[in-house]
């Protein structure tokens, strides 16, 4: 058995030569000259050839923002911003907004504003569209229209949720699973003192936050957060036999939120009802037991949800108003899958991990074709 | 330093490949380890070697990943591995019988597999670079080479 190990290690793939480099990188920057130049002839002639080699590189910049560019290079761990038509994607140069029909793309944040990483990711857009959000692996930024992106330090903390109703602020939370209120304007975060360790939500029009937590050794509990007189009411607490909740899910006006249970030995999945203060199960899906949660959506007007578990993997439309499931019939799909609706809702994104593209499919399933990824991430970032 | 990258990088991300099922965990992984690494050079035992001791970060950074991507669960209690990570894993191994196997031990028992059968720590040193009592390692190891054992046919 050793043996057959050892040998399995051999057979793994290389990684990318970019890596040692990125590695380096961060690690020992390219020094810069600090003997100064002792002759005004050699100084004027340097300034001469850094003066050329600025100005052709702005020419430059400014030539690919307004011309038909090459796809763009999109790194690991990059999360696509959506605004409008637009997805967002990130190379070397920084973030560029793209239309994913005519590959069209325009410099949204060079790379010089982000302070060179290169692992963007849970990019949102403001309702309004005139700022957004991402985090990097150390910082999370808010770019604006017109500005520089600022920064908030913030080492491995995430943008956890979606924007507030009136476009103010964002849901984040740090690496030990601290949530926060990020407000955009000013930068300022405020702590919210407790784990959002299964999901945070805005509720009642963005008046209060639903905030969804595992605990330990004691069971999940709902709370409810009024950011006013900053008090925490708890509205429902697990009974046995579920242990843990895998993830949340809120439609974009945040009167309904989903939640996906687990009782140790399949998952469910459940619409909280906020009149009720309770989740009510949906239907008798067979979700089995997989590692990850099922992944569950919102359609844009929060009437239906998409729902993708079992193994072998299917995918489900629930109506919510009724909690009726019916399946949907998806070629070629396996393993954990990502959902998400069409800004008409009318069709579902479903990608085919690791390497068969996405597929959409109409959801009342007659029709289903494949899909380009860029169009697809853009469906994620409008889901709500 | 570049020296050091190129002669350990590879087995460090694949150490944090084999963890995670991702190349873009490993990536991450991999990368957070060695500036962590080489930023502390200076603590760094030079009696020992430096490979086994990147690819312990590498490993619980890929494991730190897996907890991020899913916080309600206990990474190490999983029975079976991300679906997706399984495929992925799978067909980096070779896709076959052994592979598809390994893919389906819990990330817990991977980064023991890894750790102890391709930098050769032992298990104290296992237990230490995860943060989990020894016997615990004891446990995982003999979990999963029963699962293996079973796939190749070796009477245990």
């Amino acid at each position: 058995v050793s043996v057959a190990l050892r040998d399995l290690e051999r057979r793994l793939p290389e990684p990318d030569k970019a890596l040692a480099q990125r590695i380096m990188a961060e690690v020992a920057p390219p020094a810069r000259a600090r003997r100064p130049l002792r002759w005004a002839g050699i100084a004027a002639v340097a300034a001469l050839v850094i003066g050329s080699v600025v100005v052709a590189g702005l020419l430059r910049r400014a030539s690919e923002r307004h011309s038909p560019a090459k796809a763009p290079v999109v790194h690991h761990g990059l999360a696509p911003l959506r605004h409008g038509d637009e997805v967002a994607v990130g190379d070397t140069h920084g973030i560029w907004a793209v239309d994913p029909n005519s590959g069209l793309r325009r410099l949204l944040v060079p790379e010089a504003e982000i302070a060179g990483s290169q692992y963007l990711d849970d990019g949102r857009w403001s309702p309004d569209g005139t700022r957004f959000v991402f985090s990097t692996r150390k910082a999370i930024y808010v770019k604006e229209t017109g500005r520089p992106a600022r920064r908030v330090d913030a080492r491995w903390a995430h943008v956890i949720g979606p924007w507030s109703p009136d476009g103010s602020a964002v849901l984040i939370d740090d690496h030990s699973g601290g949530a926060a209120i990020l407000d955009t304007a000013t930068l300022k975060v405020q702590p919210l003192g407790v784990s959002a360790s299964a999901g945070l939500a805005w509720v009642d029009g963005g008046r209060s936050l639903l905030t969804v937590e595992n605990r330990h050794h004691e069971p999940p509990v709902i709370s409810r957060f009024d950011p006013i007189t900053r008090r925490w009411t708890i509205v429902w607490t697990a009974q046995p036999p579920i242990h843990s909740i895998g993830a949340t899910a809120a439609s974009a006006s945040g009167a309904s939120v989903a939640i996906v249970l687990w009782d140790f030995r399949q998952w469910q999945v459940a619409i909280f009802d906020p009149q009720r203060l309770r989740p009510v199960v949906v239907g008798d899906l067979p979700l089995g037991h997989t590692a990850s949660p099922p992944p569950v959506v919102w359609s844009p007007d929060g009437t239906r949800l998409a729902v993708a578990g079992g193994v072998p993997t299917r995918v489900w439309i629930v109506e919510a108003p009724t909690r009726q499931a019916r399946p949907l019939h998806v070629h070629g799909i396996h393993g954990g899958i990502e959902l998400a609706f069409s800004p008409d809702g009318t069709w579902l994104a479903v990608f085919r991990p690791p390497w068969d593209g996405p597929v959409a499919v109409r959801i009342d399933g007659t029709d289903q074709h494949p899909l380009s990824n860029l169009v697809a991430r853009s469906w994620v970032q409008s889901a709500p | 330093m570049a020296e050091l990258v190129d002669r350990y990088l590879r087995r460090a991300w694949r150490a944090a490949l084999a963890t995670s099922g991702s190349r873009e965990i490993a990536d991450e992984a991999a990368q957070d380890a060695f500036v962590s690494a080489l930023r502390s050079l200076d603590q760094f035992d030079e009696t020992r070697d430096f490979g086994p001791w990147v690819a312990k970060i590498a490993v619980n950074r890929a494991l730190d990943a897996l907890r991020r991507a899913r916080p309600s669960a206990d990474v190490d209690a999983v029975e079976i591995a991300d679906e997706a990570a399984a495929t992925e894993l799978v067909a980096a191994l070779g896709g076959d019988d052994l592979a598809a196997r390994v893919a389906r031990l819990s990330p817990g028992q991977r980064a023991v597999i890894v750790l102890r059968y391709w930098h050769d720590l032992r298990p104290a040193e296992v237990a230490e670079a995860l943060g989990v009592p020894e016997g615990t390692v004891h446990s995982r190891e003999k979990r999963a080479l029963d699962a293996l054992r079973i796939e190749l046919g070796v009477a245990t």
